[in-house]
């Protein structure tokens, strides 16, 4: 076989693929052929490297160069400079927002090099679509091991002793429910991989699909010998193409090479997977809701008990695990209980993804061990606020979860210390927010977003929902009163208290913790009619300080009413009634003379 | 259906595709580049390279390129890299790097894994 002495990796996340890596991929590969490189340098299309904020990225090895922002145009340069030359391509490599300097190896890189990848150890490593990849990095192994060597019984005790919790949003221990689905009595049992994903923001599933589809197959084969069941369904989101494709690919690869099917590894153990798309509603992520919409019915929950691990999947005992939990199952199986639970918190063992988003510089997928503080992830990994900014809050755990305020950055990220602190860990959403966001406002979207998803079948749920939407909307353009902070915290204890699922029962959870933690912000929605982060538009009022003024009559020409009233060299007026406050103006002062 | 010992075969096969990817390989060549070393034979020391490492069908060998310090009259050179420690090799031929090449890779120190 001809040695291939140099791979050039692309990432085709949906990311990249948004940014144009499927162009620049076919720019280099044209490039490669041109310069006669063909049979020394081969293009290799992963999945996600988590960064896609500087995406499309191209890695190359062996020098492991880290190219980002790369275009079609630049496919010559990489070609000639780096692969025929030997020369790295200096313009294109990684900078910190810190340095200037160029990182020349992908490991310097600040926001990899407080990771730990486990769940995400092959994405944006391997050929997302080669089976025979998968397999050089070990893939296939732990099932290999598992039904050759190892009972459902030591299985399940593996699992258990990782003390591997569910990434899906509950935390339940996983090797328990494994347990509790081989318990149940039934010769029928299911395996479902929770693939929708609903938490916006969040895309660690998504990105583990497409980039290490096998290891999902691979670890429900695992789960599907260790409960005794011969069938799995992956349960994703339509409006993940990529991902869909990816798998689909996969589940074939690992038929036709016979792995899925009749006797897996020459044991008396069968399995297969089949995929069932979702229409994308985040109720249906709720794991009887999703089961019923699997059945073919509309996506309502159900009353638990009984569970799904008794009786889930057309009656019959169904175990139900995220993506993120079953992609470190391969890994437990391999390296050993005893490895994942040495990393992380007494209870919070192993690593977990979070999407950093919002105000920071380092936006995309960072996995690090749990126990990791929030300091580190927004300073080091995320390295920092943009514009030099003051943070000012971060929001954990989606629409469940709840804002924490500076005052709680050194807190360590695990299941325990985020729900003390009166948020929670939920699927690894981690949004950062500088001090000119509006913590009423942010509570205000995140409600909007759980009131239209409510699947309608509570009335606490369906209306009250709608009626802490309303007050909060009514705070954020100045109707507030003083009764409202109680009767929103009236009724979410009664959500709370009254809802079946996990939806209704955790909605007001983000206007709760920005109650406790920024109810000054409230107060002066309420009391003053203001909005101290000058978000809230209705609240606001433009004017002009007359000491800056110079009067160079660039607002005057910006304002697209003709609210602005001066001629040259005067100081200018802006006229609040005709003011539709769009702030055009603000950006266009030269001597930052417009204030809200 | 696919035995375990067909699946220890494919990942030994892919191992080595994939070492290409790996830090810390124990045997590094890295052959001088920049338009001077091409211009004095670089090319065809990497093809001869590219073909010993075929014939070893060996994991713990990379190669790659990066311009070396040496004279113009000195082109075109490489450095063979055994766990860490290079040595520079100038006006190299296609003969004595295959030669160097295969004297490295079955070295057992450097074979070792
Ligand atoms: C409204 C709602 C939405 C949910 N969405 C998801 C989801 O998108 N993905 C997921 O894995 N779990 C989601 N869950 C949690 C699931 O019900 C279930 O607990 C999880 O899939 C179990 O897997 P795990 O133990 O591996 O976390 C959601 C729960 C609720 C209440
Ligand atoms: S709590 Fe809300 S989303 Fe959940 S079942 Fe009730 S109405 Fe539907
Ligand atoms: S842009 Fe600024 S300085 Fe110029 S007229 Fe308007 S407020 Fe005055
Ligand atoms: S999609 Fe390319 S880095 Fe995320």
């Amino acid at each position: 076989m001809p040695y291939i002495r140099s791979h050039v990796l692309i990432c085709a996340g949906t990311g990249c693929v948004s940014s144009g890596c499927k162009a620049v991929e076919q720019a280099i590969a044209a490039e490669i052929k041109r310069h006669g490189l063909s049979h020394e340098v081969r293009v290799v299309q992963t999945g996600c490297f988590g960064f896609c904020k500087i995406g499309p990225i191209v890695m190359v090895y062996p020098e492991s160069s880290f190219y980002c922002y790369v275009k079609p145009e630049d496919a010559e340069e990489i070609v000639q400079q780096h692969l025929l030359k030997g020369r790295l391509v200096e313009r294109l490599l990684y900078r910190d927002v810190q340095s200037p300097k160029p990182t020349t190896f992908f490991t310097d890189i600040g926001f990899y090099k407080k990771q730990y990848r486990v769940a995400l150890a092959n994405c944006g490593a391997i050929d997302a679509e080669s089976i025979e990849e998968y397999i050089g990095v070990d893939g296939y192994q732990a099932l290999a091991k598992v039904v050759s060597s190892m009972t459902p019984a030591e299985v399940i005790h593996t699992v258990k002793a990782s003390g591997l919790r569910g990434r899906g949003g509950g935390g339940f221990s996983t090797g328990l429910k494994w347990e509790f689905a081989a318990k149940a009595p039934g010769a029928i049992k299911y395996v479902v991989c929770n693939a929708d994903e609903g938490d916006p923001g969040a895309f660690m599933d998504r990105s583990i699909l497409e980039g290490d589809p096998h290891s999902i197959v691979e670890a429900m084969a695992i789960a599907g010998y260790a409960i005794g069941a011969r069938q799995g369904y992956v349960y994703v989101r339509a409006e993940y193409p990529i991902a869909v494709n990816r798998l689909t690919i996969a589940i074939d690869q690992a038929r036709r090479i016979g792995i899925l099917g009749q006797g897996v590894f020459g044991s008396a153990f069968d399995f297969d997977i089949a995929i069932r798309l979702g229409a994308g509603a985040f109720v249906c992520g709720e794991e009887t809701a999703l089961l019923a919409s699997i059945e073919g019915r509309r996506g309502m929950p159900k009353p638990r008990p009984p569970y799904p691990a008794i009786k889930g999947l057309w009656d019959k005992p169904t175990l139900i695990n995220n993506v993120e939990t079953f992609a470190n199952i391969p890994k437990i199986i391999l390296r050993g209980a005893e490895w994942f639970a040495s990393m992380g918190t007494e209870n919070s063992k192993g690593t977990k993804v979070f999407a950093l988003a919002g105000n920071i510089n380092n936006t995309g997928l960072v996995e690090v061990p749990m126990g990791t503080t929030l300091r580190e992830i927004v300073y080091e990994i995320g390295g920092g606020i943009p514009n030099n900014r003051a943070f000012k809050a971060c929001q954990t755990g989606g629409p469940s979860g709840g804002c924490l305020p500076a005052a709680l950055l050194d807190t360590p990220i695990d299941y325990d210390s985020l729900t003390a602190v009166g948020s929670m860990m939920g699927s690894g959403g981690l949004i950062v927010m500088d001090e000119n966001t509006c913590m009423v406002d942010v509570a205000r979207f995140f409600l909007e977003f759980t009131q239209d998803e409510s699947c309608g079948k509570c009335v606490p749920c369906r209306e009250g929902t709608k009626r802490m939407l309303e007050i909060l909307e009514d705070i954020t353009k100045g109707h507030g009163t003083a009764d409202d902070i109680d009767l929103l915290a009236e009724l979410s204890t009664t959500i709370k208290g009254a809802s079946l699922c996990g939806l209704g029962q955790t909605a007001p959870n983000p206007v709760l913790a920005a109650l406790r933690f920024f109810r000054d912000e409230f107060d002066a929605h309420i009391s003053d009619k203001k909005c101290p982060a000058g978000v809230c538009r209705e609240l606001l009022t433009f004017s002009i300080i007359p000491a800056k003024c110079k009067g160079c009559t660039l607002c005057k020409k910006a304002c697209p009413v003709g609210a602005i009233a001066g001629t040259v060299k005067t100081v200018h007026t802006i006229d609040t009634a005709k003011c539709i406050k769009c702030g055009a103006c603000i950006p266009k002062c030269p001597f930052m003379a417009i204030v809200r | 259906m696919l035995t375990i010992t067909e699946l220890n075969e494919i990942r030994a096969r892919v191992r080595q595709h994939l070492s290409v990817r790996r830090n810390g390989n124990e045997v590094r060549i890295i052959i001088g580049g920049g338009t001077a070393a091409i211009a004095a034979g670089s090319r065809q020391l990497m093809a001869a390279a590219l073909e010993e490492i075929a014939l070893h069908g060996t994991a713990n060998v990379q190669v790659s390129q990066r311009e070396l310090d040496v004279e113009a009259d000195e082109h075109p050179a490489v450095v063979v890299a055994i766990n860490g420690s290079e040595v520079l090799y100038k006006r190299c031929t296609a003969a004595e790097l295959c030669a160097l090449i295969s004297r490295s890779v079955l070295t057992p120190a450097a074979n070792a894994n």
